[in-house]
């Protein structure tokens, strides 16, 4: 089920448009698509009381990732489907992806991986993305710190490393609630002896221990200033890494991974930056008045219609940011959201596809 | 022409135009896996049944393969044009997420390519709705069905042409679509600008239909291309009754181009609920109509999940009934009546009167 449908799936993807193309494919193989990335769930392992490790197979159409790259997981929750970015938590070179993921609280994606995606499930993905990787330079010495899940792109990095058995100067920080919530516990254990040169540091910060601390550092890695560091993990812990290397004026030394939940709508928003992907084109906007309105004084053209929400003619997709509609005052902010330039206004900087 | 609905004061139009929009906050809370789940169980019936109904006009030679070949491909046409299609390009299922049911990309098994359907569809006919000289659907620039158009000799035939309509219907409304009707000044660049979209999907309509198909069945290839033929105008037929029986029914009303100065959204509500009129019958039956056997449920929340239109109707009809609007509905039979009556009665000069005020 693999050379020839590919062929066949080539000529039919002319006569044929992909949607239905896929609809009778997948009834032979669930995981065929033409461009887009589904994956078969094949474990689901849990890590800590929160946190969860789901092991995917990816269809053909996933074209690999580097060590610390990201992916977009999309869900179905209530009938939409929801997408949210998560690290690959495996290995470069391992015939299944992996990504570890925390129950967030009030998480709406999270919480229907938890609760609903068992062995077997398929989920679609997008491909690997972002730029926190290693050096090139396979002798530069490294300094990696991890809050809570802000550990698995360091896990895909470790893993990596230690399957293809380099050798590498290599210290790993990382901060978790207590020791029943670190991630990959016994393995962080193991790593240093599949590693030669891997240093492991563990510090816990609901039980008297000590967060983040510039003193701390220098106990723990004297010569943190010579190495590439990257830190991943909560807003707080990353700040205050981050303002550390600036402090020392080794900002450029510093990689810095940031995840969450999106920022919600502060009322009131003041000037907004849009970026417009399709015309390559970033405006400045008040956010008082309909997107469409704004963006046409701002000299866009987005294609519209009737301008009162009715015929959906400038529906564009919502890559990031957070929009207000203008008749229910309902906050939309979903990756990927359909909304209508006419009917909503700015309430966070955008990303827009027009 | 004198109206059934009385004439609302401001602030009567205000609290009309509220309560609909509290029904439709309501209903749209409320949308979720149910309705994801029906739209994909729509369109996975319409492809068992194209894929069942080709299949079986292979063996279109025996005469009850055919009908069963044909009847099934005529039923997936019919549910891809009306409960999907259309609903779809309403952006009623854009809030999924799901780049095969979204609005703006969705293609549908019709020779009116869907970019041009969204533009004078979604856009003319939804937002300027009856509105004499700007609702291009308004007898679809061939028919006089209301007083307020003027006649010409040309009219008097008119009853045949509509029955032409109904069987090339989708060509009408590709064509229709394409902007080329007889009024204004249009050079021929024009015209085949208009009409180029239209012919690329035309031909690729075509070749399936009637080339490839019937290529494939070999000596059924007669049987194959009688059948699409057949299955492609029952669905003309069909969507074409259906469609008239929207907007051309007898209580149906018109408005000037004035209307549109500051129209407010009670007075949108109005207008809508007055130029469209309701189809009564099963479930099968609204299935099969696209839910546009709820016409004035679509016109006043068009980007709604159709299948909700049902449960919202009493609901509608008590919210006219206190604000003393007409509600219009009827059995098929009898709505379809009153339009053939309408556009006999307007082949014919008349003496129109002024369209009744929404407003007092």
């Amino acid at each position: 089920m693999r050379g020839r449908p590919r062929k066949l799936a080539g000529v039919a993807r002319r006569l044929v448009d992909p949607a239905t193309l896929e609809f009778w494919l997948q009834h032979l193989d669930p995981l065929f698509a033409v461009e887009r990335v589904r994956a078969r769930v094949e474990a689901v392992q849990a890590e800590t009381p929160r946190v969860r490790t789901f092991v995917l197979r990816p269809n053909r159409r996933w074209r690999g990732f580097r060590a610390g790259q990201h992916a977009t997981v999309t869900v179905e929750v209530d009938g939409r489907r929801l997408t949210r970015t998560f690290s690959l938590a495996g290995g470069e070179d391992e015939p299944t992806l992996r990504l570890t993921i925390a129950r967030q609280p009030d998480g709406r994606v999270t919480g229907a991986l938890h609760d609903r995606v068992r062995p077997g499930a398929i989920v679609e993905l997008g491909q690997a993305q972002g730029d926190f990787v290693l050096p090139d330079d396979p002798r530069a010495p490294l300094l990696l710190l991890a809050g809570g899940t802000g550990l698995t792109p360091f896990l895909s990095m470790l893993r990596t490393l230690a399957a293809r058995g380099a050798r590498r100067d290599v210290v790993l920080l990382c901060w978790a609630p207590r020791p029943a919530e670190l991630i990959a516990r016994n393995e962080l254990g193991a790593l240093p002896a599949r590693l030669p040169g891997l240093r492991v540091h563990t510090a816990f910060t609901r039980d008297g221990m000590a967060r983040f601390s510039g003193d701390g550092l220098r106990a723990l890695a004297p010569d943190w200033a010579a190495r590439r560091a990257y830190v991943c993990g909560p807003d707080a812990l990353t700040a205050a890494v981050a303002a550390h290397w600036d402090a020392a004026g080794l900002t450029t030394q510093l990689r810095r991974e940031w995840f969450g939940a999106p920022r919600a709508a502060a009322a009131g928003a003041g000037p907004v930056a849009v970026a417009c992907t399709r015309s390559g084109r970033t405006v400045t906007v008040p956010g008082e008045r309909s997107l469409l309105v704004e963006l046409e004084a701002a000299g866009l053209r987005p294609a519209h219609g009737c301008r009162a929400g009715i015929c959906r003619q400038c529906t564009c997709t919502l890559a990031a940011g957070a929009v207000e509609e203008l008749r229910t005052g309902t906050t939309r902010h979903e990756i990927d959201e359909p909304i209508q330039l006419c009917a909503v206004r700015a309430r966070t900087d955008l990303v827009l596809a027009v | 022409m004198s109206s059934r609905s009385r004439a609302l004061s401001p602030q009567e139009l205000q609290a009309f135009g509220r309560e609909l929009d509290a029904l439709r906050d309501e209903v749209l809370a409320d949308v979720g896996e149910a309705d994801a789940a029906y739209v994909r169980r729509v369109r996975a019936f319409m492809r068992y049944s194209g894929a069942a109904g080709r299949g079986l006009l292979f063996f279109g030679l025996l005469p009850p393969a055919w009908l069963a070949g044909t009847g099934l491909l005529a039923l997936s046409k019919i549910v891809d044009n009306m409960e999907l299609g259309h609903n779809v390009m309403h952006g009623q299922y854009d809030w999924m997420q799901d780049p095969t049911l979204h609005s703006q990309t969705f293609e549908w098994d019709n020779v009116c390519p869907a970019d041009g359907w969204r533009r004078t569809h979604n856009l003319t006919h939804h937002t300027y709705t009856n509105v004499l000289g700007k609702d291009r659907d308004i007898g679809y620039g061939l028919l006089r069905v209301f007083p307020e158009q003027p006649w010409s000799p040309a009219n008097l035939p008119q009853l045949l042409y509509a029955g032409g309509l109904a069987l090339v219907f989708q060509w009408g409304v590709a064509i229709h679509d394409a902007d080329l009707g007889p009024d204004g000044e249009r050079r021929p660049a024009d015209v085949a600008r208009g009409l180029a979209p239209v012919a690329k999907k035309a031909a690729r309509k075509l070749a399936k239909d009637y080339v490839v198909f019937p290529l494939l069945a070999g000596p059924a290839a007669p049987a194959v291309f009688l059948g699409n033929l057949t299955a492609n105008l029952v669905r003309n037929v069909w969507a074409f009754a259906v469609i008239f029986c929207g907007h051309f029914t007898a209580d149906v009303e018109v408005f000037p181009e004035s209307v549109l100065e500051d129209e407010s959204r009670g007075h949108w509500y109005v207008r809508q609920l007055r130029g469209s009129s309701n189809l009564e019958g099963g479930s099968l039956f609204h299935l099969l109509t696209g839910n546009l056997s709820h016409q004035i449920e679509h016109h006043l929340f068009p980007d709604v999940p159709a299948r909700r239109y049902a449960e919202m109707a009493p609901r509608v009809r008590a919210i006219c009934d206190r604000y003393g609007q007409h509600y219009n509905t009827g059995s098929f039979a009898a709505q379809l009546w009153s339009v053939v009556k309408r556009i006999a009665t307007h082949s014919l000069p008349s003496f129109g009167g002024s369209p009744a005020p929404v407003e007092a």
